[in-house]
């Protein structure tokens, strides 16, 4: 059944080991823990954790919480109507959640807990960079449709710091840990200690706004308590050297040695211990947005002294157990007349019993959940569907492509440069390159450097990053990882990404997760050994943070449908490039063939591509070797960049004496002469060793001049190749691709092109059906556009 | 001419009993001269032939009639000790008589023919068994067709060339030499090599017998669907399938263990000759579903020895015969070879079959050395 309603919520503070089991964490636990009854309507949402994948993973407890888990705040999949609960909005990059608060169609709410950095900014905020990212968090805090301040003092910092009053007050959650609470019995009358209720805690932390040095100096100035031998236990984590210093300050006080110590970090069955034998809890601190050891330590009946500061007037509103952040001796008084006159003590413990009971978690979840279904319902979003924001504003929808361009030697590039043209006729495209100096492209609504721009801004209906193995790739996948989106893959694996680029280790760990057992680098060595026995694409990353993955065939997008449980999304490979009639004619082609020198009667054979063991370019090779040992006069040309030094098939040129027949162009082609070598040649030839679908540019640009060529038939197959690309079974041989040339050149397949067959190929491959079909894989309706 | 020399480079490093190695051992054991046989091997060291002291042919013959681990460890250790007595073959190598009737790919050793022959020596001959790795590289794994081009390009240069089987001849002809002029004589190997008695029809010989490694190239899955469609059927003829099964078999290895319970199938994983001709002895038929083969020894020899076989049509070693005593199929499928396998249990049809193939002559081992050494000779 499907739910209703997706509730997202930043997942962050839950991974954070920081934060994870303390503070925002536990918040955002608790509340999360009381959402389904908590308002009319949640039972049935679908709660999806946000996470960030470079975070550690939610523990088990954590992940519980939800129905799902999505790791990037992409919106292009959203289907349902959906709220972003941002439950500390402060604390990690606020990009990484932009594009959902500011999205018109998802509902956002952000809890506030405290402005304290902004009070005191010479401490929090001293560094520059500090500085900066705290403001953008506040910018970003500012876009969030629903404040839920944790406090009235907290609301009262939002609206005169930021002129932004909060909408709600909700408090945080008592934990269910500490709320077990005992009867208080103040032995105080028989000090010193009895069994039972024996230490002074405090409340502390190494952030010194928490002001233990008060507590301090007024338990080591009391006689009473130092005779009476009524230790003194500080909470919180605290760096051995800031442990040491408070320790000197108290000795300095005149405090016992043995009487102080650090509790450190201790479990939630301890510190509820502590609170239960604790005489008294002090809370000294001189900020604080809420306080939760406040309501804490009146769960368990122990009376509390608290600092005279917003957040403990509001929590406590009794004078009397309360004192000025700086003065301890009003303090020393306070807890010496706490322990002695139990009367005075239980007349606190009875006023305090009556306030930590409205913070118990579920009903705080009742004040939050019931404020957000509240303001959602009545909020104005845009209508819950795919269709996008600047469709339904009436524009045309607005598509960010990422993706390499020309100058970049990159078949990638080069094929996205020729697809802008009738992608711009249906979208309004924005190209974020990471190319230095990308040419203007007719269509092109605007070029920019690569950035997480068009993932954060709402304004971009659809972002679509282009991916491939070469280096041009890598800025663009860190960007789809960490923001999501739609991808395009032009290759139908990414081990040479993967392998060469992020590194064997990496490698290794992602192929490992995606086959579900350990991968060691011996077995990454022999996959780029033998590409035919990669057991697996590497996709599994991108496959968690993309929707859509988009292959250019059925074959490997069926592959990786099966393997990562994704939709299959074909978007089948158009022709790069475009010829006219007049350019195509046998004129055309000897003045191709007279500018690369080549002589009329020459026969030559192209393999075009970038010169890779993977293309098996031995196999070319020796297969030429096989055609001039039948005396026929082929020359052969590989049209390409080789890979590393090409010793291999250089060597077997060498070994074989066919120097003078093979040609490496040693430069990537430029594109007039890469034409004038499809033009020129007389055969193509275009093998793989390994299959997953993979999409041949180089073949279908063989296709797209009509060039005969000769392919092996699972490459010919995904592009479903006219009949003048002859099929060799795989895995190739060279025997039966020397065969298939011969008998080409003896059916006279070189003296023509088969223009025909050629152009009713290009008519039903060209890049006007693949920006509709691109449209419909990302769900833009671009009728209206069209007519517009 | 007093020598013909006999390149046994591969039998020396890798003495096996099988396939051409098989061929090499019958061809020793039954040379009939008068030019004696002088064996060699090629020495990367020289990268040239050296030529072997002659008791390593009768060490083959005489280990090569044992089995086991044993007598395998006893030719090995034997043929280290007299390869260690090489001795350069002496003389003009161009002149003289060589003969390889091995496939190899050592590149090395292949350069050196092809020198050899560029260097117009006329009498050097090899005998060619099939063209598979290079024509049919899906049935293979290792990628043997790219690895073998030396031995290809060597074989281009060698001017006399015999062949098992017209299939390839022709395909030598077609689609290594593509010259319909070239290629010299088939010989046939022998169909005796079994030491099976001439076997009787009796309507009590009920079972069909599988014979070969099981590897996809064999097709043993159709045969295995065949006759579960038949048991599913309620005819009742058993099935026994003898060969060792290659690591990729993964269909067929399937296919057996689902059949491993069935009442009348029978699977022998390791079988030597004795529990191979006691299992052809009550056979009524042996059946070869085979998509590609350089001969077929199998079904030649389940022929010599009276016992009709169901055959694809276009086995080589079957085309080399009159087409009696056997069911040639259009396609190896599984209902193809159900439906020849359901006629043949019908005792009348079975027993016309049987009396043809008591009409066959199978050539002999015999044969096969007599043919091809009268040919080596007349270099």
């Amino acid at each position: 059944m499907s739910a209703e309603r997706d509730i997202l919520v930043d997942a962050r503070a839950l991974q954070d080991p920081e934060y994870a089991e303390r503070g925002i964490g536990r918040l955002a636990a608790n509340l999360l823990a009381h959402a389904r009854g908590a308002a009319p309507g949640l039972a049935d949402a679908r709660l999806i954790a946000l996470v960030d994948a470079r975070l550690p993973k939610l523990s088990a407890p954590r992940r519980a919480l939800f129905d799902a888990e999505r790791c990037t705040a992409d919106t292009g999949t959203m289907r349902h109507p959906t709220w972003f609960i941002a439950p500390s909005p402060m604390t990690h990059d606020p990009l990484f959640t932009a594009r959902l608060v500011a999205h018109p169609r998802i509902f956002s709410a952000a809890v506030v807990h405290d402005l304290i950095p902004l009070a005191s900014a010479e401490r929090y905020l001293a560094a520059a960079g500090t500085r900066l990212s705290y403001h953008v968090s506040l910018a970003w805090l500012a876009r969030y449709r629903l404040h839920l301040a944790n406090s009235e003092a907290t609301a009262a910092d939002l609206a005169r710091v930021m002129r932004m009053p909060a909408d709600v007050v909700f408090g945080a959650p008592l934990d269910p840990a500490f709320e077990s609470r005992p009867v208080f019995e103040n032995r105080g009358e028989v000090l010193p200690r009895r069994p039972g209720r024996q230490h002074v805690l405090v409340a502390g932390g190494a952030d010194e706004r928490k002001n233990v040095a008060c507590a301090l100096r007024a338990h080591a100035a009391s006689a009473a308590l130092r005779d009476g031998g009524v230790p003194l236990i500080v909470s919180g984590r605290y760096p051995p050297g800031e442990a040491a210093r408070l320790r000197e300050l108290y000795e300095a006080a005149g405090g016992s040695p043995s009487l102080l110590s650090f509790a450190g970090s201790v479990s939630d069955e301890e510190l509820s211990r502590l609170y239960r034998e604790a005489l008294v809890l002090v809370c000294p601190s001189r900020a604080e947005g809420f306080s939760l050891p406040v309501i804490e330590a009146m769960a368990a009946g122990t009376p509390v002294l608290a600092s005279a500061i917003p957040p403990h007037d509001e929590l406590i509103g009794d004078a009397a157990p309360r004192f000025a952040p700086d003065d301890d001796a009003a303090l020393r008084g306070l807890i010496e007349h706490l322990v002695s006159d139990p009367d005075w003590a239980r007349g606190i413990v009875a006023k305090q019993e009556k306030i930590w009971p409205r913070f118990r978690a579920a009903l705080v979840a009742e004040r939050f959940w019931g404020a957000i279904a509240e303001r959602a319902a009545s909020a104005r979003l845009a209508a819950p569907t795919l269709q996008a924001p600047m469709l339904q504003a009436g524009r045309r929808p607005r598509l960010a492509l990422l993706t390499p361009l020309p100058p970049d030697r990159s078949g990638c590039a080069d094929y996205s440069a020729a697809s802008v043209a009738e992608l711009a006729r249906r979208v309004e495209l924005h190209l974020f390159t990471p190319t230095r100096a990308p040419p203007a492209l007719a269509g092109a609504a605007s070029i920019r450097p690569l950035s997480a721009l068009p993932f954060l801004s709402p304004a971009f209906d659809r972002v679509v990053g282009v991916m491939g193995n070469s280096e041009f790739h890598r800025e663009i996948f860190s960007l789809l990882l960490r923001h999501g989106g739609a991808a395009i893959c032009h290759d139908a694996r990414l081990l040479g990404f993967y392998g060469y680029l992020l590194g064997r280790g990496r490698a290794c760990a992602v192929a490992g997760a995606e086959l579900g057992r350990p991968v060691a680098e011996a077995e990454i060595e022999a996959w780029f050994a033998d590409e035919s026995q990669l057991s697996t694409l590497f996709y599994g990353e991108l496959a968690s943070a993309c929707a859509p993955l988009m292959f250019h065939s059925r074959a490997t997008a069926r592959l990786a449908a099966g393997r990562y449980g994704i939709g299959e999304a074909v978007l089948p490979f158009a022709l790069r490039h475009r010829w006219r009639a007049e350019e195509l004619t046998p004129a055309a082609r000897g003045a191709a063939r007279a500018r690369l020198g080549l002589a009329p009667d020459e026969i030559v054979l192209a393999s075009f591509g970038t010169v890779h063991e993977s293309k098996m370019p031995e196999d070319c090779i020796w297969a030429l070797e096989m055609l001039r040992g039948w005396r026929i006069p082929a020359r052969l040309a590989f049209i390409g960049a080789v890979d590393g030094d090409g010793s291999a098939p250089r060597g077997l040129v060498r070994h074989l004496g066919l120097a003078p027949f093979v040609r490496f162009l040693d430069f990537y082609a430029g594109e007039e002469s890469y034409r004038d070598w499809l033009l020129a040649a007389d055969l193509g030839i275009q093998l793989r060793s390994f299959g997953f679908g993979q999409v041949s540019g180089a073949l279908a640009d063989c296709i797209g001049v009509g060039l005969p060529s000769v392919a092996n038939a699972e490459l010919a197959e995904t592009l479903q190749a006219p009949s003048f690309v002859r099929r060799i079974p795989d895995p190739v041989s060279p025997l039966l691709l020397a065969n298939a040339l011969a008998d080409l050149l003896a059916e006279g397949a070189h003296a023509s092109r088969p223009i025909e067959a050629r152009n009713e190929y290009a008519a039903s491959h060209d890049f006007a059906r693949y920006a509709e079909r691109l449209a419909v894989l990302l769900e833009l309706d671009t009728r209206r556009a069209e007519a517009a | 001419m007093s020598e013909v020399l006999i390149d046994l480079s591969e039998l020396l490093a890798h003495p096996l009993r099988t396939g051409i190695q098989r061929v090499e051992r019958e061809l020793i054991r039954n040379w009939p001269g008068p030019a004696s046989l002088a064996p060699c091997a090629f020495d990367a060291g020289s990268a040239d032939l050296v030529r072997l002291p002659g008791s390593v042919l009768e060490l083959m013959l005489e280990a090569g009639s044992g089995s086991g681990a044993d007598a395998l460890e006893r030719e090995r250790a034997g043929l280290a000790a007299a390869s260690a007595e090489a001795l350069p073959v002496g003389g003009e190598i161009a002149k003289k008589t060589i003969f390889n009737p091995e496939l190899f790919y050592d590149g090395q050793r292949a350069e050196f023919y092809r020198r050899l022959c560029g260097s117009g020596a006329r009498r050097v001959s090899w005998l060619v068994y099939d063209f598979l790795p290079w024509l049919e590289p899906r049935f293979f794994h290792g990628r043997p067709g790219f690895h073998g081009m030396e031995f290809l390009r060597a074989l281009r240069a060698v001017p006399r060339v015999a062949f098992i089987s017209e299939d390839t001849r022709e395909d030598y002809r077609r689609a290594v030499m593509r010259d319909e002029t070239r290629g010299g004589p088939v010989f046939a190997l022998g169909g005796d090599g079994l030491g099976l008695a001439r076997q009787r029809f009796d309507p009590a010989r009920k079972c069909f017998v599988a014979l070969g490694t099981i590897e996809p190239r064999k097709n043993v899955g159709a045969i295995l669907e065949a006759f579960r469609a038949l048991w599913a059927e309620g005819v009742a003829a058993p099935l026994v399938v003898l060969g060792r099964m290659i690591e990729t078999s993964a269909h067929e290895r399937a296919l057996l263990s689902s059949l491993s319970e069935a009442p009348l199938f029978t699977f022998v994983e390791q079988a030597d000759e004795a529990s191979l001709r006691a299992v052809l002895s009550r056979a009524r038929a042996l059946v070869s579903a085979s998509l590609a083969e350089g001969f077929g020894l199998p079904p030649f020899e389940a022929l010599a020895a009276g016992i009709p076989v169901i055959v694809p049509e276009t086995m080589p070693s079957i085309r080399l015969l009159p087409p009696l005593g056997q069911m040639r199929l259009g396609s190896a499928d599984a209902p193809t070879i159900g439906a020849a396998v359901r006629m043949l249990c019908d005792d009348e049809i079975a027993a016309r079959l049987w009396a043809e193939a008591a009409r066959l002559r199978v050539p002999t081992w015999k044969d096969f050395a007599r043919r091809l050494a009268d040919w080596l000779q007349q270099a």
